[in-house]
C-alpha cells in the first residue's frame, strides 16, 4: 500500500508534475549547464536535499558529492523519460527514481535528518532496500 | 596490438596532444586539422596517411586510451580497485577526459566510449528479479553516475585522490545500484577486506567500520591469489616454523605482490 506521504507518492507527484509539463522541461533539459535557469533549478534541487539529508559518512562521501549526484541523476532520468513518454508511465518512472537515485543514495550514503523527520511527521521513510 | 614504429607513435602523440590542447581552448567544434598539424608540427598531409578526419583521430585517441585502462582494470581484485585504477587514470590524463565529456552524446568517440563501458558494466552486473526497474536502465543509471563522478573529481582534481573517489563511487555507484535494481555477477568483489584508512578517508577520521559484501563464490582470478598464498603459507610454516614467517617471504614465495596481499588480509594471522 502507498503511504500517504511517501517517497513513491512524492516521486510520482513530481513525476505527474513533469508529464503535464513535458514541453517546458523539454526546454529546460536543452540548455546549457551554466543557463541561469538551470543554474537555478540545480539549486532549489540541492536545497531541498540538503534540507532533508546529512551525509552517513561524510569523511567518506561528502554531503555536496552525494547531492550533485542526485541531483544530476535526476536530469539523466529526465532527458531519458522526455525521449521515452510512450513507452513509461508516470508510475514507472516514479519507481525508477525511487529505487534507484532514491533509495539507491539512501542505502549507504544519505540518511534523513532528525530536525526534518521531526517537522515532518507525517512522513514515511522507506524501508532500505537490498 | 601491434607497436607502432616509434617515428608514428611520435606524430601519432603530437596530434594527440594538439587536438586536446585546442579542443580545450577553442571547443572541439572550432578546431581545424590545419590547426592540429600547424600546433603538432606533423605535415598536412601527414595527417591524411595517418587518420581520415579529425574524429577519425579522436576516436583513435579514446579507443587507445579505452583499451589501456581496461587491461589495467582487468588486473584488479576488487571492483574498489578498479575503480582506484579508473580515478588514477582520469587524474593523469585529465585533459583528454575534460574533452570527452565536452563531446556530444552523439559522436562517433563519445558512441564508441558509452558501448565499450556499458559491456565493462554488463560483465560485472546482471539483472535482479525483485526489482521493476529494467536492467538496462540500471546500466544506463550506473554509467551516466560514474561519468558524473568523474566530472565531479575533474572540478576536484587537487581536493580528493583516486582512492577517495572510489570509495565514493562503491558507495554511491556500486551500493546504490545493487541496492535497487542489479545484483554483480558471481564471483566479483565490490570491495578490500580492509581499506587504508588514510588513503580513503577526506578528514582523516574515517569512522565506519571495514565492510566487505561475501560472495557466493570468489573471482577466480582473487580464488588463484588466495590459494597460492595459502599454499605458500602452509609451505613456509612447514619449512621455518609459522612464527618465524613474514609477509614479504609468503608474497615471494607465493609470486603474489606484497601490496596485493594486504588486498586479501589485514595480517598474517588473519
Amino acid at each position: 500500500m502507498v503511504q500517504e506521504n511517501s517517497p513513491i507518492n512524492e516521486a510520482i507527484a513530481l513525476w505527474t508534475y513533469v508529464r503535464d509539463h513535458a514541453d517546458l522541461y523539454r526546454v529546460y533539459v536543452t540548455l546549457p549547464v551554466e543557463h541561469p535557469a538551470r543554474e537555478m533549478v540545480h539549486i532549489a534541487a540541492s536545497n531541498l536535499i540538503i534540507e532533508r539529508y546529512e551525509a552517513q559518512n561524510p569523511n567518506r562521501v561528502p554531503l555536496e558529492v552525494a547531492v550533485r549526484h542526485m541531483v544530476e541523476a535526476f536530469y539523466d532520468l529526465l532527458v531519458m523519460y522526455l525521449q521515452n513518454m510512450d513507452t513509461y508511465s508516470v508510475s514507472q518512472i516514479a519507481t525508477f527514481f525511487n529505487d534507484l537515485i532514491v533509495q539507491g543514495t539512501e542505502y549507504s550514503v544519505l540518511s534523513l535528518r532528525e530536525d526534518w523527520l521531526a517537522a515532518n511527521p507525517s512522513y514515511q521513510p522507506q524501508q532500505s532496500a537490498g | 596490438m601491434p607497436e607502432l614504429h616509434p617515428r608514428i607513435a611520435r606524430s601519432r602523440q603530437k596530434l594527440a596532444d594538439a587536438i586536446i590542447a585546442l579542443a580545450l581552448e577553442h571547443g572541439y567544434e572550432n578546431v581545424s586539422i590545419v590547426a592540429v598539424t600547424r600546433l603538432s608540427g606533423v605535415g598536412y598531409t601527414t595527417f591524411f596517411r595517418h587518420y581520415k578526419s579529425l574524429d577519425d583521430l579522436l576516436l583513435d585517441i579514446l579507443a587507445s586510451h579505452f583499451t589501456a585502462l581496461s587491461e589495467l582494470v582487468a588486473q584488479q581484485p576488487t571492483i574498489y580497485d578498479e575503480a582506484v585504477m579508473l580515478y588514477t587514470f582520469v587524474r593523469d590524463n585529465a585533459d583528454l577526459h575534460r574533452l570527452y565529456f565536452e563531446l556530444p552524446a552523439t559522436h562517433a568517440a563519445a558512441e564508441y566510449i558509452s558501448a565499450k563501458c556499458s559491456r565493462l558494466i554488463e560483465a560485472r552486473c546482471e539483472p535482479r528479479t525483485d526489482t521493476t526497474v529494467p536492467f538496462k536502465i540500471a546500466l544506463k543509471y550506473i554509467f551516466q553516475t560514474c561519468q558524473l563522478l568523474m566530472l565531479t573529481y575533474l572540478d576536484n582534481l587537487h581536493q580528493y585522490t583516486p582512492e577517495q573517489v572510489a570509495a565514493m563511487h562503491v558507495d554511491l555507484v556500486v551500493k546504490g545500484a545493487t541496492s535497487a535494481a542489479v545484483k554483480l555477477r558471481q564471483g566479483w568483489l565490490v570491495e578490500p577486506l580492509a581499506y587504508n584508512p588514510e588513503q580513503t578517508a577526506i578528514s582523516g577520521t574515517r569512522s565506519s567500520p571495514f565492510s566487505y559484501i561475501a560472495m557466493d563464490a570468489l573471482h577466480p582470478r582473487v580464488a588463484r591469489s588466495r590459494q597460492k598464498l595459502a599454499d605458500a603459507l602452509v609451505s613456509l610454516a612447514l619449512e621455518r616454523s609459522y612464527e618465524n614467517v613474514s609477509v614479504q617471504a609468503l608474497t615471494d614465495k607465493a609470486n603474489v605482490g606484497y601490496t596485493t596481499f594486504y588486498r586479501h588480509y589485514k595480517a598474517l594471522t588473519h
